[in-house]
């Protein structure tokens, strides 16, 4: 037997943009083929390697600029590689930005033929899929309208019907959850989760750490353009995230004019007797500790919101200082969300903790704490939550006897 | 929902690498001698999008595709109006030389060199205007500047047939040979290898120096006064021109036009043909491959850094 056959392999990948200082510069470089140098290598991407199994979804994340998009440009084949080496086993499509190639003038099912076309379809297996792909994108009556006239939702719609819709065996995405409503968002992410079933593999990158979490099975930190840490995603993600704040403590130091934004310190759920709370009963007292952190607290209140999210991206419940008309003031604190008689029935929930500003829309903070909870419900009772209830049952004799009584 | 494939087709063996890097030589001839099998293989989509760009050009208009037709008809009407009717240009004395000459010589003049002209000038900027594709698709970009070229052979094709039509319908000329049918595909075919040719090698060209199509535009206008579209390489005609006439021989389109003219005008008048078809086809011949392997060749070295560029 020969090596093992990943997904998508790639060595010692690199990429440099060139920077010419003018077109001059460019032209004498070009008819002195190279002698004088005109341009300057900016490096975006550096000694990445890379192994994706076959049926994993793998997620890249990164500060703006990290080098996520190049990299996923390059093993998407767009653009070339500088340094290195890689290859992908199977059927590439991919999703690089929303309306990726569409033709203005032209209708969606009219893009869709020439994408698929594009990818090297034949036209017969690209009219067998198109209904398919209609179905998907649930555009009705715009499928046949030209893209112009389409808003960004459909636009979305359309991209990502396309590029699910020829049976690709490697799906690339860049930041593609961003957009769209929530009901076609849930539908790409059971889409993928279906596609992921059936051995495919799955590349994308995203800032939305929670989505990373929730869909890949490991995930790159890369950092100007170098891979700062990879493995199983919720180490990757929850080190980058460390990063990030540790990032604004920068900003604060060395900073011109410092940024001194909130953030959480340390949050932890716990029972009552201050054992930690990671499986629970339906029913128990809960209580979430959260120490915060606003060095500008004084001028500027924030507040604080925990929300927690079911596997499946079901938001089940949520709870904000906001929205109880209170505020966390002063430059530092402590937070405990008391939660008795935890009414979540059995399941997997993963807690979100955001930290807003004082009108609770801006997103300061937005993390998960590190364990999922997992609640036993211990009864058959079945669905999300226990509603607080109780039963008064009669039967026909009874109600009879009571009749007879106001009587 | 999507209907599921019935497998995932297990990789028997290793995928061939990727490697980064300029292309070795080999590589590059490589790919030169793979035309054949790319044109192929995408031929639907090189029919797609040629059918496309054609709709692009007439999207909206209330005469459609006819305009392809009706557009050189018309063009050839008032050609022959103007030098026939009008001025009464007549080309050479003798009783055998018919009286539209001039026009026909002037359409099929135009015909030929704007046909040409479109495909160079449009392919230069052919990969800048797709620059979406280029970067966010992953597929033969050698296949932009031949769709280009395609398109215009098709414009070029509905001027032949207006041609026809008009000659056969109407006695302004000769109606053509059998010579057209014989070495009209030939000589299609060094057309396009021409053509494409320079818009493979501008085309790469325009993506790093942008000023090549500018370039592109006045050296075509330059270019068009000399070649004999609008007059005819005779010592008798052009007196005093004598020892710069023969330096038309190293343009490739004046071969290119006397082939047709040739072909097209049934080589009447003598004063324009001198039986040079045979020289002018290998001449032209020379030029269109040369051309082609050099745009080629300039193409797949500077195709790596397109969509970095675009």
């Amino acid at each position: 037997m020969g090596a093992k056959v990943w997904a998508l392999e790639a060595q010692r990948l690199g990429k440099a943009y060139r920077v010419y200082r003018s077109p001059a510069a460019r032209l004498l470089e070009g008819l002195t083929f190279g002698l004088h140098r005109g341009h300057e290598s900016k490096w975006a991407l550096q000694d990445v390697n890379l192994q994706i199994d076959m049926g994993m979804a793998f997620g890249l994340c990164g500060a703006n600029g990290a080098g996520k998009s190049t990299l996923l440009k390059v093993l998407a084949g767009t653009t070339s590689a500088t340094t290195g080496r890689y290859r992908t086993s199977g059927r590439v499509a991919s999703l690089l930005e929303l309306g990726t190639g569409f033709h203005l003038d032209f209708s969606g099912r009219e893009n869709v033929r020439m994408n698929g076309i594009l990818a090297g379809h034949s036209m017969r297996q690209v009219n067998r899929r198109m209904d398919s792909i209609a179905e998907f994108a649930e555009l009705g009556e715009a499928f046949d309208a030209p893209v112009r006239t389409y808003s960004t939702g459909m636009g979305m719609r359309l991209g990502f019907a396309a590029a699910l819709g020829f049976d690709p065996e490697i799906l690339i995405l860049d930041e593609v959850f961003a957009v769209g409503d929530m009901y076609f968002q849930k539908k790409c992410v059971d889409r993928l989760r279906e596609f992921k079933e059936d051995n495919r593999t799955i590349l994308f990158c995203s800032h939305s750490l929670y989505d990373m979490r929730q869909l890949c099975d490991e995930a790159m930190w890369l950092d100007h353009g170098e891979v700062e840490c990879v493995g199983d995603s919720a180490t990757v993600t929850n080190r980058y995230s460390a990063w990030q704040g540790a990032q604004m403590d920068g900003c604060a130091e060395g900073g011109p004019r410092p940024i001194e934004w909130p953030r959480i310190d340390s949050a932890r759920l716990i029972r009552k007797d201050r054992s930690p709370a990671r499986v629970v009963q339906t029913g128990d007292d809960l209580e979430l500790h959260l120490r915060w952190r606003n060095p500008q607290g004084n001028a500027r209140p924030i507040q604080l919101g925990v929300a927690f999210v079911r596997q499946d991206q079901t938001l089940c419940a949520a709870a904000g200082t906001h929205l109880d008309g209170r505020k966390l003031e002063g430059q530092q604190g402590e937070a405990v969300l008391h939660l008795p008689n935890l009414a979540l029935l059995s399941g997997r929930f993963t807690v979100m903790l955001y930290l807003f500003d004082g009108e609770g829309v801006f997103r300061y903070e937005e993390r998960a704490l590190e364990e999922d909870l997992v609640v036993e419900a211990g009864t058959d009772e079945v669905g999300l939550i226990r509603l607080e209830h109780d039963w008064e049952l009669r039967s026909a004799g009874d109600r009879q006897r009571d009749s007879e009584v106001a009587a | 929902m999507f209907p599921k494939s019935l497998s995932v087709p297990v990789s028997t063996g290793q995928p061939e690498w990727i490697v980064a890097g300029r292309p070795r030589t080999w590589q590059s001839l490589a790919r030169l001698a793979a035309w054949p099998k790319v044109v192929w293989s995408r031929r639907e989509l090189l029919a797609t999008s040629v059918r496309r760009e054609l709709q692009a050009r007439f999207r909206g208009t209330l005469l459609g595709f006819a305009w392809v037709l009706l557009q050189p008809l018309v063009q050839f009407a008032i050609y022959a109006f103007i030098f026939t009717e009008l001025l009464g240009l007549k080309l050479g004395t003798g009783s055998g030389v018919p009286a539209g000459t001039m026009g026909v010589y002037m359409f099929t003049g135009t015909l030929v060199w704007s046909s040409f002209a479109d495909a160079v000038q449009r392919s230069t900027g052919c990969i800048l205007e797709h620059r979406t594709l280029v970067q966010k698709v992953r597929f033969d970009a050698q296949l932009l500047p031949l769709q280009v070229v395609l398109s215009s052979l098709v414009t070029f094709g509905a001027g032949l047939i207006a041609y026809l039509t008009y000659t056969g319908v109407t006695s302004a000329w000769q109606f053509p040979g059998v010579s057209l049918l014989l070495w009209g595909p030939l000589l299609l075919g060094l057309q396009l290898l021409l053509t494409l040719g320079l818009g493979l090698g501008l085309s790469a060209l325009q993506v790093l120096f942008r000023d090549t199509a500018p370039i592109v535009g006045v050296l075509l206008t330059i270019w068009m006064f000399l070649t004999p579209v609008f007059w005819i390489p005779s010592d008798a005609l052009l007196p005093g021109l004598e020892e710069w006439l023969p330096l038309v021989e190293l343009n490739p389109v004046h071969h290119l036009l006397y082939a047709w003219r040739e072909l097209l005008m049934s080589g009447q008048p003598e004063l324009v043909f001198n039986g040079a078809f045979y020289e002018s086809l290998r001449v032209l011949s020379l030029w269109a491959f040369g051309a082609f392997v050099t745009g080629s060749l300039i193409f797949f070295r500077v195709e790596r850094h397109m969509a970095d560029e675009v």
